[in-house]
């Protein structure tokens, strides 16, 4: 379907609100006011919200349409909404750290913005060619995020390399897709099954896939393409870490979900098997190394490589056959909602201790919060339980629907190795809570009371933890019904084109 | 028929606390003990009343609440019942935790926290004990870690991180094994339930499931998670640990109620869901339980660490608990369960006199104490009651459950039993040189003005010491509670080849 | 597949007129001009700026902010070449609004972008 103005606005003003107030909140430093990061904070944060609900009200509508590069369809929707929320929480969470920053900075709201603008073209295609034009709007303010903290050598240092390694990446997946282009003649990921096959071609079809595949790896931070991520967390300011570890993985999911799915009928290509190995690599690597951290934010990278290789063990279960695969779209996004409700709820109480001008950094930093800060460490201690998957809570229950697939698939050795290594995840999580709980404390506090709007927050937080983890089920039937969008009307069908 | 929900009021009466305790100002501690005393109350007086409601002639689930759907999409159903097997550990659970509130009542650091992790932890004891649901059943074990982890790791002794990590670890390694089985019964039993009562029919099991090898592993799954709760050797290690450096209240908790619930989960699931492979393997528990009774005696003799020595005495105890239900026949079983609720109530004790003389001593460095009877004479008593029901005297409970145990376990394992009676001497001979050793000999200067045992230390072992005296000369009520259920579980054993025994006719 | 290589002559031709040429003036100064050799005239010519020293020489960071400024309006002028040479044809389509309105919207981002550079002193060299 050819696209207008209207109908552009139509399907996709969710997205296009957090590009607008992107813009609007730019402009406040034209008219340089002393309650300039209040503004563009406010401005932020409704416009998220206001995005969310967009989002949500489009998903409840259930509609799919497909137009030229635009997606509109109930995955794009839910993971729409699912990003313009961790970007509310971010963007409140981080207020507080922002104005304790020796320059107050308030392009921080409006670079998370334009992030979120980005992640949702991620979500919102499968045109090839659109997912790098999202891809790098959101990587390129990120890039500026991650070096906000300027005066910090850490900062500036984790900056750079976000910089060269994410060009890498990009590097990679354009790559792949000049070979995807170069074989099929498309760049709409959509059109792979009307093609066919060209064995003349199939060479090249096959290394631009995985190709494609590794550049999405790469941002995922799949091992063995993991190696920016502690670097690049350890430097960032902690607000953007949270945002990071959960809005990219949730795009880049989503993202990768759209590849997965148009690449899952071609048998010719090995993808389980490439898959399997990355999910498996992940999973050990990210928990084992994570065991061996001594820095707050390196074992929550290592936490979110690991993560990220729980949802790779769903991505191998989703290149399946038939019903199946419907079936395990579901977990995957489970899965995302309550990896991104927990750690964002772990990086929002580190941003809040953060927000005293001194970057929590070390394990040790947190001795003996639990009697400083007794709320704040019980509802961190519950973040940290969930996201190793201790029942009642939401990270089991998530954990729990994602292996049980697994295994109904016949992913044996997969599943189980991911149920040891989540065992093992369990050490790592409990060492802050064993700090806040069992050491004495020698730092004195000086991070600052909390808003009443983030207090109210972190409690529908951990209710919500709860609240998934006890009574699922709703959200379950939501993360069922979200299914993508199947047959495209072909927007620019070359007859010629072929498929190896 | 919608009844009155007993068991769901029984289970969650104690979170009443949880909801009230955040908001005492933080000065007011007594009102926290207060409130969280009250807030086990209403489990204990319905534990009573199950007491007296219960049904002695069926051996079928009673009072059952549900199943309900929970978690529709994953067949996850709320469901919770009361046999003659979960009826006496409810009533122990409810009676020890009343108790364990009354000897933590000398709690002074982060005293909401403490007693808010306990009344989780006592709901979360007494829906495992309930719930007839597997995920239900895994959700309510997995609550009562936690609970555990913090008590032990903040409320501890010296080296209480070390040894709350490891108590963690090993009993997390055990839920692995069982969140395994826990989704092979989801994938592969026909309607895909975890209803545990339906699970017992063997035509619901499908595929890989059938098969004898997946089943096997499955059984061994279960049982390794819940030998470690139990301990069976070699899966001890953690219990002398956790128990030296746990806070008193805690100890016997731990004691009391958490091992007994590693031997009923080997009578819920192991022997009803994979009775086949139960008759197969039912031999090494056997074994395990005598190596666990002679093992246990031999570490505890050879302790100078008084609690160590009362847990290394935990390990010998339950060895006669495996030892029973590995009989097979209902005596045994009868007694192994019997044992369980003994163990219960005398290991409580036992704990409870050692946190009686660490709270003057600051030690427990049994060669360090001596003559104590002198100073202390009401406390030298109450010890002696204590240790002579755990040592098996006629007149007390714990000789009927052996008594039992021996007398059921004969019939199959005679070369067994045989070892195993030897540890009545055993453990007669680390119990008495332990009462000697502490009460007996010249009074040690250092100690001479120690008060005698208080008002409050007697309230929380006079209601235990009752229950030794009165189930050793009258055991018949709790017998009569369980035997039919528990003989139940042994018939079911038959047709895959058990000999069922029943050496008084029971 | 046959190609019809006159279409490339004059650009062979022109090529090679350019290094005829060039070439020419090389070969003619360099046998006629006077040499005076000296340090600095033997040295690589290269803008003025000594050709050796070290490879982690600090810019001032000014510099890259004009340099970024500057590839951003110029990459704009790339767009609104083919914009200016095909709006005609969009008119006669009878999409020229939409044409006009997009460029526009195009201009009013930069204009907007323009605007913050300036007004949070981007273009100021001296601060």
């Amino acid at each position: 379907m050819r696209l207008d103005v209207l109908q552009l606005w139509q399907h996709a003003w969710p997205s296009l609100t957090l590009l607008i107030a992107a813009m609007v909140s730019l402009l406040t430093s034209v008219f340089p006011s002393r309650h300039r990061a209040r503004i563009t904070a406010v401005l932020a944060a409704t416009a998220f919200l206001l995005s969310a609900q967009g989002f949500f009200h489009q998903w409840g509508l259930g509609e799919a349409k497909g137009f030229e590069f635009l997606v509109v369809d109930p995955l794009s929707n839910y993971l729409g909404a699912l990003i313009a929320l961790i970007g509310f929480i971010t963007s409140i969470a981080a207020y507080p750290y922002i104005l304790s920053q020796a320059e107050a900075i308030p392009e921080f709201f409006s670079l998370l913005l334009f992030a979120a603008f980005g992640m949702t073209t991620m979500v919102m295609t499968t045109n090839l060619l659109a997912f790098v034009l999202g891809l790098e709007i959101m990587s390129l303010s990120l890039y500026v995020l991650v070096g906000l903290r300027r005066y910090d050598p850490r900062s500036g240092e984790a900056a750079f390399k976000y910089f060269l390694l994410g060009s890498v990446a990009t590097a990679f997946l354009l790559f792949g897709i000049s070979f995807f282009y170069g074989s099929t003649g498309t760049l709409d990921l959509s059109r792979i099954p009307e093609l066919l096959p060209n064995p003349e071609m199939a060479t090249l079809f096959k290394l631009g896939a995985l190709l494609i595949l590794l550049g999405f790896a790469f941002k995922v931070g799949a091992v063995p393409f993991h190696f920016w991520a502690p670097d690049v967390y350890d430097g960032a300011p902690m607000p953007v870490t949270g945002f990071m570890a959960t809005g990219v993985k949730v795009a880049a999911f989503g993202a990768l979900i759209r590849v997965v799915e148009a690449f899952a009928p071609r048998h010719e290509l090995p993808l389980q098997r490439w898959i399997v190995m990355l999910s498996f690599a992940t999973m050990i690597v990210g928990n084992l190394v994570a065991l061996r951290q001594r820095h707050l934010k390196r074992i929550l990278a290592y936490s979110s490589i690991a993560h990220a290789g729980y949802l790779l063990l769903g991505m191998a279960t989703l290149v399946g056959t038939g019903e199946i695969r419907a079936a395990a779209l579901s977990p995957i996004l489970f899965y995302l909602l309550v990896y991104s409700l927990l750690t964002l709820g772990v990086f929002s109480v580190l941003t809040i201790l953060s927000s005293g001008g001194q970057e929590l950094n070390d394990l040790k930093d947190l001795d003996g919060l639990s009697e400083k800060r007794p709320v704040l460490s019980a509802v961190l201690s519950v973040f940290f339980i969930s996201l190793a998957g201790v029942p009642p809570t939401a990270g089991f229950l998530a954990k729990y629907y994602l292996f049980s697939q697994a295994i109904q698939v016949g992913l044996y050795p997969l599943a189980i190795a991911g149920i040891l290594a989540s065992a093992v995840s369990l050490y790592y999580y409990l060492g802050p809570i064993v700090r806040m709980y069992f050491h004495s404390h020698e730092k004195t506090w000086q991070a600052p009371g909390v808003m009443a709007s983030l207090r109210l927050l972190l409690a529908l937080m951990v209710a919500g933890v709860f609240y998934l983890g006890l009574f699922p089920a709703s959200t379950l039937e939501i993360s069922r019904r979200t299914v993508p969008i199947r047959a495209l009307e072909a927007p620019l069908a070359s007859p010629s084109a072929k498929l190896p | 028929m919608p009844h009155f929900p007993i068991l769901t009021l029984i289970t969650f009466s104690p979170l009443i606390g949880i909801l009230i305790i955040p908001f005492i100002p933080k000065a007011k501690e007594s009102l926290v003990k207060w409130v969280a005393l009250i807030s086990t109350l209403p489990a204990l007086g319905l534990a009573v009343k199950l007491f007296l409601d219960f049904d002695r002639t069926t051996k079928a689930i009673q009072m059952a609440e549900g199943p309900i759907d929970w978690i529709k999409p994953f067949h996850i159903q709320y469901y919770m019942g009361i046999d003659g097997l979960s009826v006496t550990m409810v009533i122990l659970t409810a009676l020890i935790s009343t108790i364990c509130i009354i000897a933590s009542w000398g709690i002074e650091k982060q005293v909401k926290g403490y007693f808010t992790l306990f009344l989780l932890l006592e709901t979360g004891m007494m829906g495992t004990f309930l719930a007839l649901d597997f995920f239900l059943f895994f959700i309510f074990w997995e609550i009562m870690l936690l609970p555990m982890y913090f008590l032990i790791g903040i409320w501890g002794g010296p080296r209480r991180e070390y040894a709350a990590i490891k108590f963690f670890l090993y009993t997390l390694a055990g839920s692995v094994l069982m969140l395994l089985v826990l989704i092979a019964f989801y994938l592969y039993s026909d309607g895909h339930t975890f209803n545990l009562i339906a699970l017992q029919d063997p035509k619901l099991h499908l595929g890989p499931l059938s098969s004898h090898g997946i089943r096997l592993a499955c059984w061994i799954g279960l049982f390794i998670a819940f030998a470690i709760k139990v301990p069976v050797f070699p899966f001890h290690t953690w219990l002398p640990d956790a128990h030296v450096e746990a806070p008193t209240a805690i100890s016997v908790i731990l004691a009391g109620i958490l091992l007994k619930l590693g031997t009923y989960g080997i009578l819920r699931f192991n022997y009803q869901l994979f009775p086949d492979i139960t008759v197969e393997l039912v031999k090494w528990v056997a074994v395990l339980g005598v190596i666990n009774i002679i093992y246990g005696a031999l570490c505890a003799m050879a302790q100078k660490d008084f609690k160590k020595l009362i847990a290394y005495s935990s390990v010998s105890h339950m060895g006669f608990v495996l030892l029973g239900i590995a009989s097979l026949t209902a005596e045994g079983i009868t007694g192994g369960v019997m044992q369980m609720f003994n163990h219960g109530t005398i290991t409580a004790q036992l704990f409870l006199i050692v946190g009686i003389i660490y709270d003057r001593a600051h030690h427990r460095d049994i060669n360090g104490f001596g003559g104590l009877a002198t100073a202390m004479p009401k406390y030298a008593v109450w010890t002696t009651i204590a240790f002579f029901a755990a040592l098996g005297l006629p007149g007390l409970s714990g000789f009927i459950s052996e008594a039992l145990i021996f007398l059921g376990s004969f019939k199959n394992w005679p070369g067994l039993t045989a070892v195993a009676v030897t540890s009545v001497v055993l453990t007669a001979a680390y119990m008495l040189w332990t009462l000697q050793r502490v009460f007996l000999g010249p009074l040690n200067e250092k100690y001479k003005d120690y008060p005698d045992i208080n008002g409050r230390e007697v309230l929380c072992l006079l209601p235990l010491a009752i229950i030794v005296l009165a189930m050793g000369v009258y055991p018949k009520p709790l017998i009569n509670m369980m035997s039919v259920s528990l003989k139940g579980i042994n018939e079911v054993l038959v047709p895959y080849g058990a000999k069922v025994a029943s050496v008084l006719g029971m | 597949m046959e190609v019809d290589f006159h279409h490339y002559l004059p650009l062979i031709f022109v090529l090679l007129l350019g290094l005829g040429f060039a070439g020419s003036f090389l070969l003619l100064s360099y046998t006629f001009g006077p040499k005076k050799p000296t340090a600095s005239k033997l040295d690589v010519y290269e803008c003025g700026v000594p050709p050796t020293g070290d490879a982690r020489e600090r810019f001032s960071v000014k510099f890259f902010l004009v340099a970024m400024i500057f590839l951003l309006f110029d990459v704009e002028v790339v767009f609104l070449f083919p914009w200016a040479v095909l709006l005609k044809e969009f008119k006669a389509a009878g999409t020229g609004f939409f044409a006009f309105g997009a460029m526009a919207v195009f201009l009013l981002i930069l204009g907007l972008g323009l605007l913050y550079e300036w007004r949070r002193g981007a273009l100021d060299w001296e601060s």
